[in-house]
């Protein structure tokens, strides 16, 4: 664990470079950053970080596959119900419910 | 009326807000810092996204400086409003330095809305830099008090509800994968070939390196011969 003042350091570094980069281009865009593709290559992020957020925080314990685990179990039999009902806020739901059921069984 | 405009747009994202505020608390609380330090990351970063990887990294004692690149490199997405919104946002220079704190997903998903509203009916006269404020300052107070909210629940409850990891996190962000996968095709081969590419180098790579690496390869990917819907 790091010390409070160490991690405050880089929240606000984080916050800056995020405030610079909402800031930056309401005042003048660069030609260069007009271009189609680097706007899609900018688009897609947020996609890139779903996978980034969920696939290896699932799937791996360090750098190990471990897939054999109940909160893995419970995230995957969310997926089916999630696309069925067509609602991205109850994979957060149902995982809990189906992990709790395992810790029960 | 741009209140009642506001109002109308920012409640039905208020529910998600608010729940995600509260995970981040959570979160936060199960981390050992200090509830000071991480709401400070609510008002000082306020963008989600960087937010939950921060803590997350944190909680698994990646290096402060991995951390703090993989951050930045998500929040990049941000310089992309900037330029889509650069042309909605007629205002002052000095206003722009106060609007800009308030560009974030949810803001720019209710500027887009207010912008087609007003190209459909050029009747209708929206005040965009106003709905960005006020939008802006809504979700930020909901934000942050959601925050507090979750920081305080994990205190109180914490010991007696113990989940793994990164469990949470990961069973709050799967439903919108899900979500994406279903409602956008077009984008299924990209998420295809990052989740591969996520499961091969999970093997070799820290997660915060993981992190960058699969948005690098997923822009790439785009950039070089894949075209999106563009927005706004």
């Amino acid at each position: 664990m790091y010390s409070e003042s160490s991690v405050f350091g880089a929240i606000f570094v984080i916050g800056i470079f995020t405030y610079f980069f909402r800031l930056v281009f309401l005042f003048g865009v660069p030609e260069i950053l007009k271009s189609d593709r680097i706007e899609s290559a900018m688009d897609v992020m947020p996609v890139a970080m779903l996978v980034a957020l969920v696939i290896p925080t699932i799937l791996f314990v360090g750098n190990s596959l471990m897939i054999f685990r109940p909160e893995v179990f419970a995230i995957v039999l969310s997926v089916p119900l999630v696309y069925k009902l067509k609602h991205s806020g109850l994979g957060l739901v149902f995982s809990v419910l189906f992990y709790l059921g395992f810790l029960i069984i | 009326m741009l209140l009642s405009f506001v109002l109308n747009k920012v409640t039905p994202l208020l529910p998600s807000i608010i729940i995600f505020g509260v995970i981040f608390g959570f979160t936060g609380g199960s981390s050992g810092y200090s509830l000071l330090l991480v709401s400070s990351m609510s008002f000082v970063i306020f963008a989600g996204a960087a937010q939950f990887t921060t803590i997350l990294f944190l909680i698994n004692s990646e290096p402060l400086l991995a951390i703090v690149v993989t951050a930045i490199f998500i929040n990049l997405r941000h310089v992309l409003y900037g330029i889509i919104l650069r042309e909605k946002l007629l205002v002052k220079n000095y206003q722009k330095f106060f609007l800009a704190y308030f560009i974030l997903d949810e803001t720019f998903l209710i500027l887009d809305i207010a912008n087609r509203e007003q190209n459909q009916n050029p009747e209708i006269e929206l005040d965009l830099p106003k709905i960005l404020l006020l939008s802006g300052l809504v979700i930020w107070f909901m934000w942050n008090i959601s925050t507090i909210i979750g920081f305080f629940v994990y205190e109180l409850t914490g010991s007696s509800i113990q989940f793994p990891g990164n469990f949470i996190v990961s069973a709050s962000f799967v439903g919108f994968l899900v979500d994406h996968f279903r409602k956008y095709p077009q984008e299924r081969m990209i998420l295809f070939i990052t989740s591969l590419i996520a499961v091969i180098l999970g093997f070799f790579l820290s997660n915060s390196a993981l992190f960058v690496a699969i948005m690098v390869v997923g822009s790439v990917i785009t950039a070089i011969g894949y075209r999106r819907k563009s927005s706004v």
